[in-house]
């Protein structure tokens, strides 16, 4: 575990400089130029050739490069010359409920989808399989904001939630009900989403493991159903499951930026479809690279974990 | 032996099929009862193409002590019947019928009606057959134990295999975590593992073959049962290692008294390892007896055949080794006579059009399914080099 656990470090280092890289290499990618943005119409060659030197523009990419390397990591982003404020400050406000939808929807998923697996599972295509298959099929096919519409009525009508959804967000620090209350409808349509794919893998996996031979073995051993379930069968079957997370982070990022965009919530998603309009290159690239940054180091936790569980993937 | 198509009736009929649970009128067995006693068993199972019988009307008994071996080809039905006689075939899509009577080892229960004196070691029949899983769990690894066919999938991947030891223990028993460690270590040796504190701690991935096998022998030991049911417990394994785990199993059934059903395709295997012998072919029972008349007057020209098709040092080198011509039966489509007839070159029309029952020998417990048999030949007393005179050179090192 202990040689497994450096080469995974090693790599995590490798791909989160390639990520910096290339969120560095975006502003010099992008049409325009940072002098343009600031100065506007009062652009001229001498300005813009004293701005670059202010701003350490006439310097060579590599060093650019690690300067701002430096400033990131301090979590210093810059100044954004466009909203005249700091770029961190911006994103202090708007992660909050980003990371609140993200983290609640995944425990709802995986809170639901663990238990109605492994009642399928348990009893593969009988009744109770066969509609949560045919369920679970059925929602996979529908996209987040669809489901997001749909959901309207039955919240804000049949459930009384009317601030759900709406522009009315309330940040947790204004009591944490009435915050779940206005991020209903998103957090519902997120975790339906991911709900469904959990479900499948997990069940997939639970009837293969169950009819493994070791499973048998470990019956003939005289021990309990529930026993068997817990220790014998979920450990194994967990792991695929533990990958798709892994995946569906990166999926859940966009689709917490359209759940945002559709339910109205100030979070990173709609930061980022803000800062593309704009265009404001800066708060574009800060936004990439924290959530790169998070996607990857989530993904980091469970290849661990993947390793913990499954001694074959971690051995040295 | 008794007869096979009607076992005598030792255990009275109502007291079959009585897993000693509350309120129970308990009758003891006598203590000379045979430990597992398999009568006209057959299993079914219901797929899409239809029903299929892998095993059909199968009756023989293991006493205490006795080792029997059950030979026969791949597809001849010993898997299905060992995991039948386990009681672990699935709940759906299979039936067995028959009665597969256990005798367990009783404890006395709130609400129990005592007939009669309670025997010293007091034994009660189990009906394996129709028993829940809950009934069937209190006899598993305390009374019958399996050792599974292939130790590469047998053992959970992802669990210490000194947890998998110990869990039975602890579960089972009561052990406490540490007392069950110690066992485990104990047990671990007796297999005959190096270093078995570390082993205890190794993943079924980091130990080789024959190890896993020691290990899968382990489990099955730990919570000292009386039948341990061995389903080709070698088929996986180089033949070095096959003849160290086969010993392993004869020494371990001589020091705990238990007895062994010994599941083979190997007739060497069997030889000189049982008492008795059980030849099956389609899933039925061909012939059986006790070893020395199987091996030396075997009536039935399917067991002639697989003694044939064994190799032996006696053989020339370079000389080729018999086969049995065709091949095993498909059992969605069997015969209407001889399953064995399309194969044999002793049939007759008869044998096509009708099936043999098992008919006795003049030697006690000894029977036969065959239309031409051949010709009775008197088995010589037995003599210290055995094996060699059977002709069949057994895997023993």
């Amino acid at each position: 575990m202990g040689k497994y656990l450096l080469r995974r470090l090693i790599f995590l280092v490798w791909i989160l400089i390639a990520v910096s890289i290339i969120c560095f290499m975006i502003i010099h990618l992008l049409p325009g130029s940072p002098s343009e943005a600031i100065l506007g119409t009062g652009w001229t060659p001498q300005g813009a050739a004293l701005l670059n030197k202010q701003l350490g523009l006439d310097q060579p990419l590599i060093m650019q490069y690690l300067t701002w390397l430096g400033h990131v990591l301090t979590l210093n982003f810059g100044q954004d010359y466009i909203t005249q404020t700091s770029i961190a400050s911006t994103l202090k406000v708007a992660l909050p409920p980003t990371i609140e939808l993200v983290v609640l929807s995944q425990l709802i998923s995986l809170g639901l989808a663990i238990p109605v697996a492994t009642f399928a599972a348990l009893r593969p295509n009988k009744l109770f399989d066969k509609l949560a298959n045919l369920g679970s099929f059925g929602l996979l096919s529908v996209p987040t904001y669809v489901i997001i519409t749909l959901l309207y009525i039955p919240i804000t009508q049949w459930l009384n939630v009317p601030n759900s959804g709406t522009a009315s967000y309330v940040p947790m620090s204004q009591g944490l009900l009435t915050n779940l209350e206005s991020l209903l409808i998103p957090i519902v349509a997120l975790s339906i989403g991911s709900f469904v794919v959990y479900f499948r893998v997990f069940r997939a996996d639970l009837i293969s493991t169950l009819q493994e031979e070791y499973i048998t073995m470990a019956r003939s051993k005289g021990i309990s159903r529930r026993r068997i379930l817990f220790r014998h069968a979920y450990r194994p079957s967990s792991v695929a499951l533990i990958s798709t997370i892994g995946v569906n982070m990166a999926g859940l990022v966009t689709g917490t930026f359209i759940a945002e965009q559709v339910a109205a919530v100030p979070g990173i998603g709609s930061s980022l479809v803000g800062a593309i309009f704009q265009p404001d290159y800066q708060l574009l690239q800060a936004i990439v690279l924290v959530t790169a940054t998070i996607v990857i180091v989530v993904n980091f936790g469970l290849d661990l974990l993947t390793g913990y569980i499954d001694p074959r993937i971690s051995r040295d | 032996m008794s007869d096979p198509q009607t076992p005598n009736n030792q255990i009275p009929e109502e007291n079959a099929g009585m897993a000693a649970r509350g309120s129970n009128k308990i009758t003891f067995l006598p203590p000379d009862a045979p430990l597992l006693r398999v009568d006209n068993v057959s299993t079914t199972f219901h797929t899409p193409r239809g029903d299929v019988r892998a095993v059909s009307n199968i009756s023989f008994e293991v006493r205490s002590n006795e080792v029997v071996g059950i030979v026969g080809e791949s597809g001849s039905g010993k898997t299905v019947l060992s995991r039948t006689l386990m009681g672990l075939q699935p709940r759906h899509g299979v039936t067995v019928d028959g009665s597969i009577t256990f005798a367990k080892r009783y404890v006395a229960e709130r609400g129990d009606a005592i007939d009669g004196q309670v025997p010293e070691n007091p034994l009660v029949g189990f009906e394996v057959a129709r028993a829940k899983e809950s009934d069937l769990r209190t006899v598993w690894g305390v009374e019958v134990a399996m050792v599974f066919q292939d130790p590469m999938t047998s053992l959970n991947p992802v669990q210490r295999v000194g947890n998998q030891i110990s869990e039975g223990l602890r579960v089972r028993q009561g052990m406490s975590k540490a007392d069950a460690k110690k066992r485990a270590i104990e047990l671990l040796t007796q297999v005959g593992i190096p270093s078995p504190e570390e082993r205890y701690r190794a993943y079924p991935n980091q130990l080789s073959g024959g190890m896993r096998q020691r290990v899968m022998i382990a489990i099955a030991l730990a919570c000292n049962p009386r039948l341990l049911l061995a389903d080709e417990p070698t088929t996986g394994l180089d033949v070095t290692i096959q003849a160290q785990i086969l010993n392993l199993l004869e020494d371990l059934q001589r020091r705990y008294h238990m007895s062994v059903l010994l599941v083979t395709h190997d007739l060497g295997v069997v030889a000189t390892r049982t008492d008795r012998i059980v030849v099956m072919y389609g899933g039925r029972v061909v012939e059986c007896g006790n070893t020395r008349d199987v091996f030396y007057g075997h009536r039935m020209p399917y067991t002639e055949a697989l003694l044939k098709s064994t190799p032996k040092i006696s053989n020339s080198s370079h000389s080729r080794l018999q086969t049995i011509p065709g091949r095993p039966p498909d059992i969605l489509n069997l015969p209407p006579g001889c399953s064995f007839a399309p194969r044999c070159s002793y049939a007759t029309e008869k044998c096509h059009q009708e099936r043999p029952e098992l008919e006795a020998t003049e030697n006690e417990g000894h029977f036969f399914a065959c239309w031409n048999p051949l010709p009775a030949r008197k088995t010589p007393p037995a003599t210290r080099s055995d094996a060699s005179e059977i002709g069949v050179d057994s895997v023993r090192d």
